[in-house]
């Protein structure tokens, strides 16, 4: 009953916080949880095991752990897991030699057992609370996550307990509060470096942005000043038909597209406006927007990622610069730019880039992947006759299918 | 007194076999517009060696059922001087009758709004790149126009059927035969007849037809769902989707779409 009340709050837990990134990882975090009960499981069962098998059973759950949290290449992942491993059993040395140090023949086994305990506790709350400080994802879910350690080292403490005794062995504490670290902590790493990376790409999305918004400005100012300098000549009829000119260019307004959407109407719009700068013909197809839910960094990231890398691309075509793009909501988001563009490899779904400076273009398409996989999106791109085309779709909602065949 | 042009051009009869007349409706408030329009379409599809019937109106009022009914592209202004109405009025209109016509707006001012998605607005043309654009909008549109006519033959007890593959729902194999299921305005319409599903995957497959499963080959324009578990057509008919090559097969639908 225990090993399976224990599976159910390890199932639970890690499924709440995998389902926050994507439904294959809470998948896999099923399977990483199911793993790791069964092998305490067994470790409770053969109760008189050397340590090192213990010690052995925390590092193959922090390399499962970190496999499948992590999205870095093997190498990386293997190296964080060892490092991690160290500094947990560094920290619980520490702990030990201090306590030994302290209450040196002076106090029983149970004291030093629960100031083991707490210190651990301690150590690792403090170690949660800096990552959930630069986290910006995990803020509103931090009083989940320190749920979450506590259930892990309760979970395994009623594991560990053998029936009939009331005196907790140290080993059972270390090991729970171990693999509870070995859980909690790279899932936060993984937050804290994900929200780093929108919050860049935020960032560098926002900036875009407001520099076409100056560029527009100024170029306005310049315009008036003209207009202000052919008035004061006296040469009106000049004037009036350099406004005339004026209107007949100055399409680009803000107000030219309205998909009902303010954050889609923002971003379509000034991308617009500089495909229009840029000689560029930007056609755009959308339905109404007004009920898309994603958020507003998922969306910025998105759509001003694939609108700038389809702009970049034409930018670098002599002619026939051209955007097709397409946004359409009904029970899922379907999302496609198409852009003329030079030759592009794309082999095995990556691209190999021309650019020169890659910090030039933000994080471009590695953060639109991990945008549509946190959102569970399907996606794909290729380069066909001359084109570049990416498409997506991201679930909105459940569609109800009421009617069979 | 409100000025109003009618006028009717038409470049060739076509002979027996040839390309169908294409239909063209032009409608804008401003005469001289209208009439640089005219030129600009008859001398593109002059030069694309297109046959066609060219309508020319200045106002809604003037638009007939049986013109209505006959265009295949339309231009449409979008904004008419001191008229209630607009160019996605039109284009509603239009739409009613003709759910495949090609409909380009032409327009002084961009304003993307999901009115223009309701009636599915091939393209969005400014005045000013009207000699600029026009040609390669026109052509383009002359493409969509081509496909949407596009039929294909099936054999059953000796007689030849000609059946528009913009009709097709969907395909299915028993067998030996394979059963073929038109859309039709009162329901859906089946033939059968023997054929390898294979061999029509092959031979439509650049007309948008996507192989879902085993038995089953499905128009993509009726694809409203593509899942893995199944596939929903806009008609609500629900089919089996083949685990096989899902992944595939679903980047196949959505480069479609896109397209």
């Amino acid at each position: 009953m225990r090993p399976i009340l224990t599976f159910l709050f390890f199932y639970a837990a890690l499924t709440f916080s995998a389902s926050r990134w994507s439904i294959r990882r809470s998948r896999l975090c099923f399977i990483f949880s199911f793993i790791a009960i069964w092998l305490t499981c067994c470790a409770c069962i053969f109760f008189v095991l050397p340590a090192f098998f213990l010690k052995g059973l925390c590092i193959i759950t922090l390399l499962i752990a970190t496999l499948l949290l992590f999205d870095e290449p093997w190498k990386e992942q293997l190296l964080f897991a060892i490092l991690w491993c160290i500094l947990f059993s560094a920290a619980e040395g520490v702990i030990h030699l201090l306590l030994d140090l302290l209450f040196y023949g002076s106090s029983s086994e149970s004291t030093k057992t629960g100031l083991f305990f707490l210190l651990s506790l301690l150590a690792h709350i403090t170690a949660c609370g800096y990552f959930i400080r630069r986290s910006e994802i995990c803020t509103r879910y931090h009083w989940l996550t320190i749920f979450i350690c506590c259930c892990g080292i309760f979970a395994l403490c009623v594991v560990f307990t053998p029936h009939k005794q009331t005196q907790l062995h140290p080993l059972f504490w270390a090991l729970g509060v171990m693999l509870t670290g070995a859980i909690v902590l790279p899932s936060l790493l993984l937050l804290h470096k994900k929200a780093y990376s929108a919050k860049q790409e935020y960032s560098t999305c926002t900036t875009s942005n407001t520099t076409a918004l100056r560029q527009a400005n100024h170029e306005f100012m310049h315009q008036m000043q003209t207009i202000d300098g052919l008035l004061a000549c006296g040469s009106i009829e000049d004037a009036q038909e350099y406004i005339r000119q004026l209107q007949s260019s100055h399409i680009a307004t803000t107000q030219a597209i309205n998909t009902h959407h303010p954050v889609i109407n923002t971003i379509l719009n000034s991308k617009y406006q500089a495909a229009v700068l840029q000689d560029t013909d930007m056609q755009i197809r959308f339905n109404d927007l007004a009920a898309v839910s994603i958020d507003t960094n998922s969306l910025v990231i998105l759509l001003s990622n694939l609108l700038d890398n389809s702009l970049e691309a034409c930018m670098r075509m002599d002619e026939g610069r051209k955007i097709e793009c397409i946004i359409e909501a009904t029970d899922v988001l379907f999302l496609s730019v198409r852009n003329t563009s030079l030759p592009v490899n794309v082999t095995n779904g990556h691209i190999e880039t021309t650019k020169d400076a890659q910090q030039e273009h933000g994080f471009g398409l590695p953060n639109i992947r991990n945008v549509l996989d946190m959102l569970g999106g399907e996606y794909a791109y290729h380069y066909q006759d001359g084109w570049f085309h990416f498409v997506a779709e991201i679930p909105l909602s459940s569609p109800k299918d009421s009617i069979d065949k | 007194m409100e000025k109003k042009t009618i006028r009717e051009t038409t470049n060739e009869i076509p002979k027996a076999g040839a390309e169908p007349l294409c239909h063209i409706l032009l409608c804008d408030d401003d005469p001289a517009f209208l009439s640089e329009v005219s030129l600009q379409t008859t001398n593109t599809l002059d030069r694309l060696g297109i046959p066609f019937v060219l309508h020319a109106f200045t106002s809604m009022e003037q638009l007939s059922a049986p013109v209505l009914a006959a265009c295949d592209i339309a231009l449409l202004d979008v904004d008419f001087e001191q008229k209630r109405y607009t160019g996605i009025d039109i284009a509603k209109k239009l739409r009613s009758v003709r759910k495949d016509a090609v409909i380009i707006f032409i327009t002084n001012y961009i304003e993307y709004a999901p009115e223009g998605y309701e009636v599915q607005a091939f393209r969005y043309l400014l005045k000013k790149d009207l000699y600029r654009r026009l040609p390669e909008y026109l052509q383009a549109a002359a493409l969509r126009l081509k496909s949407t006519r596009q039929t294909f033959k099936i054999k059953i007890h000796g007689e030849v059927i000609d059946i528009p593959l913009k009709q097709v729902l969907y395909m299915e194999s028993q067998g030996r035969k394979v059963t073929v299921y038109i859309k039709k305005d009162n329901g859906m319409k089946e033939y059968t007849y023997y054929a390898s599903i294979t061999t029509l995957e092959k031979q439509l497959a650049d007309n948008g037809f996507l192989r879902i499963h085993k038995s089953y080959l499905v128009n993509m324009r009726y694809l409203k769902a593509f899942r893995h578990d199944k596939a929903i057509l806009s008609t609500d008919i629900l089919l089996p989707v083949s685990q096989k090559n899902y992944a595939a097969r679903k980047q196949e639908y959505l480069f479609w779409k896109g397209c």
